[in-house]
């Protein structure tokens, strides 16, 4: 028997084995998914402030300012008829700060006299805090030079500063479309962890080891096996993973950037199933194996671009993560996505590391799974 | 009676205690949210900026340049503007703030002055962050008088709720120990459970003389036990750091009561889960799962008052959120307004888990 022959015979007794104790199979599928409802969860609450308003003041000024509280990138308005009512939405957990329009402010504007908002803030902590304070600024300054009803004659014709911005891309995408396609990143990593893992793992676990190993199969042989069952499994689960971004929305911007997303799927997987082939060569128990995928995996997530360029999170951060293929694997999803590289370097960079990561972890998978043949 | 619980307590405690597997199950997932918490609080705190100042001698453009760099929301590096040019391209920076060359004398001369904003728009919440900044910066330029008299004569009279601000990572960390105090009651109460069958010791239980009821309520003890030391643990490790202030007495005794709670409303869902699931794998995946969405829910990460309506609708029903309501006044602010509701709420939820999974373990001891 060839060892293509053998390394087959294994990939389809992996299968029968997923089938027959799918918890493996139904984990790497379900955590990514969890994963994209946690982060939806978490786009949705950290898009807007809810703050409930009170405009007192019927005047222009008070109208106008109550525009621009809307144009300030950062509130969820809820119209209320007085601070008490603003104040229960508080202690309902349905409003974080009361902004009041006090009565007489459009008068004291008018006359040149000076004005204050009244906001009453549910200091959770000091960044949700600082959310509303630094919002209030521009919410103040977009009243003197956008909506300003009528420019009364003491009051500047406009500002003596303002500011042209000039955004770096055309379009600027949304935070959950940006957040969700890191998921495919998680679905890869994780999946590719613990299937890879499990395989030799069960070997161990089960003491099937001793007859695999007394066999004349080559060691590539069985990570081929093992790798290409793994691939077949987390391939559907990845699939389910990018079929529920596309359902909710979140797609290439274009539908010829759909097969570099298949190609970086298919590499980031081959990578992570070979990593988890010899993580579970090494630790043989899928109890270790488990802990580790999520410990190190999440832990490195997260710092390779899960909410932005990797740089921006810190150089010692962003340090660990360039030497990991989890921040190129992103970077090439979100280009994939959204057309952008956040990593400097773009296609050649990343794909060569990508490229030289897979090599890498295939041969790591077999020089592990020798070594405990012959040393252990 | 009572010695039966606490005999059948104190070995389900010393089991949990000499699994090294069951104790890494146990805090592990709440570690890595610790870790996460932390990145995710230096990722979205503030982002590097340069300050490109092209009108070196203006004293105008001193003063905008001194804003942007006190402005906290920002990490800011005066740059020269081809450094600034290269430090975006290398996104090093996620926006460049360029004072033009006669920035001052237009001040001086009475006509609007207009800086340059580069912003790396990757996604809406970083760039509007930026966009949030600088105003801000603005603002202040416009307060310290370096364009002449103020010309802003609107204001913000600002009243707290709380005397201080905490910072986020103590935020989380509240919600974390709920989760952590949440996840040690479902899977020690749910493994203590669930072994009885895997390793057959369960014959030996329902032979012995101990009523029934005494077996399940040992098994809710022993999570309960092992919820409160972790928790406790995580509160002291929290104060030492000086992540957390240490709380006084009152604020101590108020945490205990949540935290207990708590932990019987979860040891009781944990041996519910381990009749019904019999499996430790499943009772394992179910539990972790289940812990982290409950702290989701339950304002672990944001508060409630963040969700749509309608996940405001479903934290209001899930024991989590009353919990990390009362510790987050326990141990953050100081007083806790709402804690009588919160105590009640949760002495119900653990009265109901209790109704559910004393009489679940009992017909599965029976089966």
């Amino acid at each position: 028997m060839s060892g293509l022959a053998q390394a087959w015979a294994i990939c389809r007794n992996e299968l029968a084995l997923a089938l027959a104790e799918p918890l493996a199979t139904i984990l790497s599928m379900l955590v990514p998914l969890n994963f994209l409802v946690l982060f939806i969860l978490f786009a949705v609450g950290g898009g807007r402030v809810p703050v409930a308003v009170v405009r007192s003041d019927t005047g222009v000024y008070g109208q106008a300012m109550g525009r621009s509280l809307n144009g300030a990138l950062t509130f969820d308005l809820h119209p209320v008829a007085s601070a008490a009512a603003g104040r229960a939405l508080i202690a309902r957990q349905d409003a974080v700060a009361v902004i009041a329009v006090p009565p007489g402010f459009s008068r004291a504007v008018a006359a040149g006299g000076t004005a204050s908002l009244r906001l009453t803030l549910d200091n959770l902590n000091q960044d949700f805090a600082d959310d509303v304070r630094r919002a209030l600024p521009l919410a103040i300054l977009n009243f003197y030079q956008y909506h300003q009803p009528a420019q009364p004659a003491h009051l500047p014709r406009a500002l003596p500063v303002t500011w042209r911005e000039i955004d770096t891309y055309p379009r600027t995408v949304g935070f959950l479309p940006y957040l969700a396609v890191s998921i495919l990143t998680v679905a890869t990593l994780l999946g590719g962890l613990l299937l890879g893992g499990r395989g030799v793992a069960g070997e161990w676990e089960r003491g099937t080891i001793k007859e695999l190993l007394l066999s004349p199969t080559p060691g590539w042989a069985v990570a081929a096996g093992k790798i290409s069952a793994g691939f077949l499994i987390g391939i559907v689960s990845v699939l389910v993973v990018l079929g529920v971004l596309l359902a909710i929305g979140v797609r290439p911007d274009t539908w010829a950037g759909l097969p570099g997303v298949a190609a970086v799927l298919c590499v980031t997987l081959l990578v992570f199933l070979s990593l988890g082939v010899a993580a579970g060569s090494l630790l043989r128990r899928l109890n270790a194996v488990a802990p580790l995928a999520f410990g190190l995996g999440l832990p490195l997530f997260f710092i390779s671009g899960a909410f932005g360029p990797i740089a921006w999170g810190g150089e010692a951060a962003a340090a660990v993560a360039r030497l990991f293929p989890v921040a190129y694997a992103d970077a090439a999803f979100q280009h994939a996505f959204h057309g952008y590289w956040p990593l400097v370097g773009g296609a050649p960079l990343v794909w060569g590391v990508l490229l030289l990561w897979a090599v890498a972890a295939v041969a790591c998978s077999v020089w592990v799974y020798e070594r405990s043949t012959s040393a252990h | 009676m009572l010695r039966s619980i606490w005999a059948i307590a104190a070995k389900d405690l010393a089991v949990w205690v000499r699994s090294p597997a069951v104790l890494a199950v146990t805090v592990l997932p709440s570690l890595v949210l610790v870790l996460v918490l932390g990145l995710q609080s230096v990722a979205v705190g503030s982002m590097p900026v340069a300050v490109v100042n092209a009108d070196a001698h203006g004293a105008a453009a001193a003063a905008m340049e001194r804003a942007a760099l006190s402005y906290s929301g920002f990490r800011p590096q005066v740059m020269t503007a081809p450094a600034a040019r290269r430090a975006m391209r290398s996104l090093r920076v996620a926006a460049v703030l360029t004072i033009p060359a006669g920035f001052s004398a237009d001040l001086a001369a009475g006509r609007q002055a207009a800086l340059d904003w580069r912003v790396r728009n990757f996604n809406a919440d970083t760039a509007d962050d930026l966009r949030r900044g600088l105003p801000d910066v603005v603002m202040a330029f416009l307060r310290s008088g370096a364009a002449g008299p103020d010309p802003v004569h609107i204001g913000v009279a600002e009243t707290d709720l709380h005397p201080r601000d905490v910072s986020l990572v103590a935020f989380e960390m509240v919600g974390v120990l709920a989760m952590l105090i949440l996840q040690a009651g479902l899977v020690n109460a749910g493994l203590a459970a669930v072994r009885e069958w895997q390793t057959g010791s369960v014959k030996e239980l329902l032979l012995s003389p101990v009523p029934r009821i005494g077996v399940v309520l040992g098994k809710v003890v022993a999570g309960v036990v092992a919820a409160d030391l972790v928790g406790g643990l995580v509160i002291a490790v929290a104060a030492a750091g000086g992540v957390i202030g240490v709380p006084g007495p009152g604020g101590a005794l108020l945490a205990l009561a949540a935290a207990t709670l708590l932990a019987v409303s979860a040891s009781a869902l944990g041996v519910a889960l381990a009749a019904a699931l019999r499996v430790q794998e499943r009772v394992i995946a179910v539990s972790i799962n289940l812990s982290f969405y409950l702290f989701f829910l339950g304002g672990g990460i944001v508060a409630p008052a963040y969700l749509p309506a309608w996940l405001r609708g479903v934290a209001r029903v899930i024991p989590v959120t009353y919990a990390v309501d009362a510790l987050r006044g326990a141990l953050l602010y100081g007083a806790a307004p709402a804690a009588g509701r919160d105590l009640a709420v949760l002495g119900a939820f653990a009265a109901a888990a209790l109704a559910v999974g004393v009489p679940a373990l009992r017909r599965g001891l029976a089966h």
